[in-house]
């Protein structure tokens, strides 16, 4: 092996590190995005986002940059802070360059429901979502680009195969 | 720097095989995780392309199936069985590669909100079942893709094959 063909090498292996850390620096700026929204950190998730992101969830409508995402947060945060777990799980996340996608599966639980003005403790009820994400390198940190969030059991948004190309599940009659 | 040593080049080789490994780990999940996405999705029409050609698959009680034809014929059969807004959790995957071939085991979940009452579909929460994916994988021109798949269930009501299978013994830590 001659120098060239060295330094040909080496520099591959490093720039296939690098994407290996960047695959787990953006699975991990999503599941701290999930812990925060779980527990209501509204105020820490904002940053996450690039200044022109463009964010979809469910029939909130499309939200473009900060400023718009930050009012979304807002009636979010006022809607209340009910005990439900979240998780995250079964990430595909693949990186070029400065940019990435990925496809992750959301369940939320549910442990309240409303009755007559109230609430009431019950366990069972829950959803199940998928997010797909796009993400860019922004200075030394990953930020989502795009976030499309639906749901897709145990009943599916209405623009589900639309907007994430899932065929919405059977619909209980 | 003038020449290459023996040992830098050992030690390259070295650092490019450890990142195969690497990568190689990461495609195998994504490679399953993608594969329960389309199983809860109901995408059965693509799931014989996440087999190598030869595969073979043991599912529960449905007997060994081989190749990407009744691997196919196997999973398109499943369109047929009603199964109304179930929600799937994989997780605590143990990947080991070895080379071109790599073994996985992982924890599967499936959460259902309905059940069939006098022919009809109620609302019913609460109702689990756990599972078991024991995976071999193998490298082919098209990337990783399951050599063998064995699944069974293992609770609330376990599988009753389940020991003679081999899927009651411990797991490698790693």
């Amino acid at each position: 092996m001659d120098v060239t063909e060295y330094r040909s090498r080496l520099a591959a292996a490093s720039a296939r590190i690098r994407e290996l850390e960047d695959v787990e620096q953006i699975r991990a700026l999503n599941r701290t995005y999930l812990r925060n929204l779980a527990d209501r950190r509204w105020g820490a998730m904002l940053d996450d986002f690039t200044a022109d992101a463009v964010v979809s969830i469910r029939s909130h409508g499309e939200r473009r940059g900060r400023e718009e995402l930050a009012a979304l947060f807002g009636a979010m945060h006022a809607a209340g802070s009910p005990p439900d777990a979240y998780l995250l799980t079964s990430p595909v996340v693949t990186v070029s360059g400065d940019e990435g996608e990925a496809a992750w599966t959301w369940h939320r639980h549910f442990t309240e429901l409303p009755v007559m003005g109230g609430a009431v403790r019950i366990t069972g009820p829950w959803w199940e979502g998928r997010y797909r994400c796009g993400y860019r390198r922004d200075g030394e940190r990953w930020r989502f680009s795009a976030m499309h969030f639906r749901l897709v059991a145990p009943e599916g948004d209405a623009d589900v195969d639309a907007v994430l190309g899932v065929h919405p599940k059977g619909v209980l009659r | 720097m003038t020449d290459v040593t023996d040992e830098q080049i050992d030690r390259l080789e070295e650092l490019e095989a450890r990142i195969d490994a690497i990568e190689s780990r990461e495609a195998i999940e994504s490679l399953h995780a993608s594969f329960v996405r389309d199983v809860a999705d109901r995408r059965f029409e693509a799931l014989a392309g996440y087999f190598a050609p030869d595969a073979v698959i043991d599912m529960r009680g449905h007997g060994p199936r081989q190749g990407r034809a009744e691997i196919d014929e196997h999973f398109q059969g499943m369109e047929a069985v009603p199964l109304l807004g179930a929600g799937y959790v994989l997780s605590s995957p143990v990947v080991v590669v070895d080379g071109d071939h790599a073994t996985g085991r992982w924890t599967w979940h499936r959460f259902h909100s309905s059940a069939q009452v006098a022919g009809r579909p109620v609302r019913v929460w609460g109702v689990w079942e756990e599972g078991r994916y024991w995976c071999e994988y193998v490298r082919t021109p098209e990337g990783w893709r399951f050599a063998v798949m064995r699944f069974r269930m293992v609770r609330p009501d376990p599988d009753p094959d389940l020991e003679a299978v081999g899927m009651t013994e411990e797991g490698a830590s790693s």
